[in-house]
């Protein structure tokens, strides 16, 4: 009976503090040298098809999108605003988590079109963008992960989105900080020479969004 | 390599033609002497030219043996001053045309100093930096050219 009424109450908890219970446990998990691996394929990933889809939008197509095992990514675009596709793949990635997040703890129907929309995302980036195997395997892993997640954990389908948008939206903070090293190479240098403000600045205002988004999300915290 | 070449020749005496022909002549003009019992006094007389004749030559040649034979170590001394030379003359070609590398004899160090055209490491490294940052507007130039975008 006390053993019931502690896992009761520590449900409570976690549910009251879902949204501080998700973000330590992404922390701990972007720690862990193995099993942050895929997580690093994700947020590369979301960062990649951030920069294609901005190439879509602004006119321009999508020659190519290769990932590596390291977690870095090169998406090879023709046309387009360089402008905006040079933003957009930080700012990207912060609102694919930021929007996972959300819509994972709206309803369960919710859930489910998420997961399916990523993995159509993900088929049609196989179909049409990816050129290596390297890529290719990447991408069907990360297919197979969401896959597995809708057809045998609809239960806690939910919270496993939640934290994979979490991951996500924690990479989306610290990466743009290794942008910082000197050599003046990236997104951040790309749009330092298209705008003359200097690379920090862009580093810090995605930074910032980052961490805006983050913000919103703790503000924002429901049961499931 | 002709002093080594005759210092071979002359360390040798099977081989040493010189000795074998003043041995040669040695024995002939033995030969020829102990010959001559039944000649007249021009004979005589030209048996003592040629004798004395030969003997001067005899004197020559074993002179001349002696001379080689007393100065292979002078020979030896010889060949190693030219193969010093030889090393001193290619230093000095390396440092009228600039080279980097050296020869690879053992004294290298007290020819270091000479090799003042060298570049050094510094500027190698601001060649190759040079000639980096050229590449990189050669591969700005090629996306322009496909009209592609990389993006990291």
């Amino acid at each position: 009976m006390y053993s019931f009424l502690l896992g009761n109450i520590l449900i409570s908890f976690i549910s009251r503090h879902r949204f501080w219970f998700i973000l330590a446990l992404a922390i701990v998990i972007t720690r862990l040298p193995i099993i942050s691996i895929p997580f690093n394929w994700l947020e590369s990933y979301f960062h990649e098809i951030s920069h294609g889809l901005a190439a879509l939008i602004s006119s321009g197509k999508i020659v190519s999108i290769q990932l590596f095992l390291n977690g870095a990514g090169l998406c090879t675009t023709q046309g387009g605003s360089r402008f905006l596709i040079s933003f957009m793949g930080y700012f990207g990635a912060t609102l694919w988590g930021f929007t996972i997040y959300s819509l994972a703890q709206e309803s369960k129907n919710r859930t489910k079109a998420v997961t399916v929309f990523i993995l159509l995302l993900l088929s049609i980036s196989v179909l049409l963008w990816v050129r290596d195997l390297l890529t290719f395997f990447i991408v069907v892993l990360l297919f197979f992960i969401f896959y597995l997640k809708w057809r045998y954990q609809k239960p806690a389908l939910g919270w496993i989105l939640q934290l994979t948008a979490m991951v996500v939206l924690l990479n989306s903070i610290l990466s743009p900080l290794h942008l910082l090293d000197g050599r003046h190479l990236g997104d951040g240098a790309a749009l330092a020479n298209l705008t003359f403000l200097p690379e920090i600045v862009w580093v810090i205002l995605w930074s910032a969004f980052g961490l805006f988004a983050l913000y919103l999300l703790s503000k924002k915290g429901k049961r499931l | 390599m002709d002093i080594s070449s005759n210092t071979a020749f002359t360390s040798q005496p099977a081989s040493n033609g010189s000795a074998i022909n003043g041995s040669a002549v040695n024995n002939v003009g033995q030969s020829q002497n102990t010959n001559r019992t039944d000649n007249d006094v021009r004979r005589d007389r030209v048996q003592n030219i040629q004798p004395e004749q030969e003997q001067a030559q005899q004197t020559q040649n074993s002179s001349r043996e002696q001379r080689f034979e007393a100065n292979e170590e002078t020979l030896a001394l010889i060949e190693e001053q030219y193969q010093a030379s030889q090393e001193q003359n290619n230093t000095q070609v390396l440092t009228r045309q600039g080279a980097i590398e050296s020869n690879t004899s053992g004294n290298n160090n007290s020819q270091s100093n000479t090799f003042y055209d060298q570049p050094t490491q510094q500027n190698n490294t601001a060649i190759s930096a040079y000639q980096g940052v050229d590449g990189i507007s050669q591969r700005e130039s090629i996306e322009q050219q496909f009209g592609v975008d990389l993006y990291a």
